[in-house]
């Protein structure tokens, strides 16, 4: 194992604890993390480790996997590479996002091992003649000059949008993401979100309303996941 | 014209591409770290945003790191149970760890390089830890722990020639437990690939693993996932002059 940098430090940057958590000080988190690149009271600093972060990746990966025993896994082999990888943080970065990128490397190869495994079928599937897909929206070609053009109106309008308000939307509407999401993705309160969210429907329907159509059922209000505008 | 909800997809799902295509690099975890403190410059942080917009898997990075770090800062919840499953958590984590001193110092910790002096001491020291390493280590197996069984698999119970009747391992129902597989010719620090296979051939688990300091192989497992049957344990040497071995297990409650 090759030896600590002598001049590195371990240091916890702002946003990262200030106080007291999990039983562990913050002092006593970076000593620990100091101790165990240098390969010293190695034990002790492990368990000082995971004390503090076994809830916390423990709760990661619950999100991220179905199965509570895989979870397990995951966060105990999370651990046993940030144990065996500590020495090459730099202390540039936080140590959080240092151990959640190996937490995060830890359930893509997992999960690329489980899609590996999941893809080998007991049999090889007999290969099919590939049918001809319909055309979309029916074999009028009228239906579909007339589809095409309304979906290029809305792409303009929506592209005529304030930057923010076109996110808030497209995040909303094609990603799926709930208000809270949004407004960490943007930066932005919740209450800005919705507002942005009124403003570009708002906007979207003025601007639409201006382009020569006939009249179509209207846009739908709220996205129906409890919150409300 | 108002839109329909088959044009509203359609037409979002181009905008979210026209995004990516605005902002099409994919972000660091360093950067959207950066971001979510708001230290990143301002053009940064709107060309970020932009392709946010854009790119689901960027925003679900972001999402799983707000949401670890808002974990981390938190003050632990959960009592007494939490507590308890941390510690045998901890456990298992611990078996696995490889040894700072008396170890194979090439795949664990490091021991400071030290003057040829302080040579002879360090290594009186090292003898003394690994003692009381395997002391340790050796109380914590005895000791008893309802929670996390620990199941030895013994070199008796291998095969050399005419495979014996697999001893039947009894061991708690829904519970996680710790292998601790004993290789015929245990080595600290001698690594095999691990293979445990049901006797139909289908492979349940299989991993790198490392002798600790009494050469046995630890292996944390969730009981679950080995339901009542016999299976065969493969131990394949990844060292030179390591020999194959194959032991049969079977799980009854």
């Amino acid at each position: 194992m090759p030896g600590a940098r002598p001049g590195g430090t371990t240091s916890l940057r702002r946003g990262e604890a200030r106080r007291d958590v999990g039983g562990v000080a913050d002092a006593d988190l970076t000593a620990a993390i100091e101790r165990l690149r240098r390969g010293e009271r190695v034990e002790e600093s492990a368990r000082i480790l995971h004390r503090r972060y076994y809830r916390p990746l423990r709760a990661y990966f619950l999100r991220k996997v179905a199965s509570p025993e895989d979870a397990l896994d995951l966060t105990q082999e999370t651990f046993l590479r940030v144990y065996r990888g500590v020495e090459s943080f730099r202390g540039g970065s936080s140590f959080n996002t240092w151990l959640f990128r190996i937490a995060s490397n830890t359930h893509s190869k997992w999960r690329e091992h489980r899609s590996r495994r999941a893809a080998q079928p007991a049999f090889p599937e007999p290969s099919r003649p590939v049918a001809a897909e319909p055309a979309a929206g029916g074999d009028d070609p009228l239906d579909h000059v007339l589809r095409r053009e309304r979906h290029r109106q809305l792409a303009d309008a929506i592209g005529e949008l304030p930057d923010q308000q076109r996110r808030c939307m497209v995040l909303r509407l094609h990603h799926q993401r709930s208000y809270r999401q949004i407004a960490v993705l943007l930066g932005l309160s919740i209450e800005t979100v919705k507002a942005h969210l009124f403003q570009g429907r708002k906007g979207l329907q003025q601007r639409i309303a201006c382009a020569p159509e006939t009249p179509q059922p209207a846009a739908r209000g709220d996205d129906g996941d409890g919150e409300t505008t | 014209m108002n839109p329909s909800e088959s044009d509203l997809g359609p037409a979002f799902g181009a905008a979210a591409a026209a995004s990516r295509a605005r902002a099409p690099e994919h972000a660091d975890l360093d950067v959207l770290a950066a971001y979510r403190r708001g230290e990143l410059p301002e053009s940064d942080a709107e060309a970020l945003r932009e392709h946010l917009a854009g790119c689901r898997e960027c925003g679900d990075l972001l999402l799983d790191l707000e949401a670890f770090e808002a974990d981390a800062e938190a003050a632990a919840e959960g009592g007494a149970a939490a507590d308890l499953e941390e510690a045998a958590s901890w456990r298992a984590v611990r078996l696995r760890i490889d040894r700072p001193a008396g170890g194979d110092a090439g795949a664990g910790w490091h021991l400071p390089r030290a003057a040829a002096a302080a040579l002879a001491a360090a290594l009186i020291g090292a003898v003394g830890w690994g003692a009381y390493q395997r002391a340790e280590l050796a109380a914590e197996r005895s000791a008893p722990q309802p929670d996390l069984p620990v199941i030895n698999l013994i070199r008796e119970h291998t095969t050399r020639g005419v495979p014996p009747a697999p001893h039947a391992w009894q061991v708690p129902r829904g519970g996680r437990f710790l292998f601790s597989i004993i290789p015929d010719t245990p080595l600290a620090g001698a690594r095999y690939r691990v293979v445990i296979e049901s006797r139909d051939g289908v492979q349940v688990w299989s991993g790198e693993l490392v002798g600790d300091d009494d050469g046995y192989l630890n292996l944390g497992f969730s009981r679950r996932l080995l339901p009542d049957r016999d299976y065969t344990v493969r131990l394949l040497p990844l060292d030179d002059g390591g020999e194959a071995e194959t032991l049969p297990l079977r799980f009854s409650r």
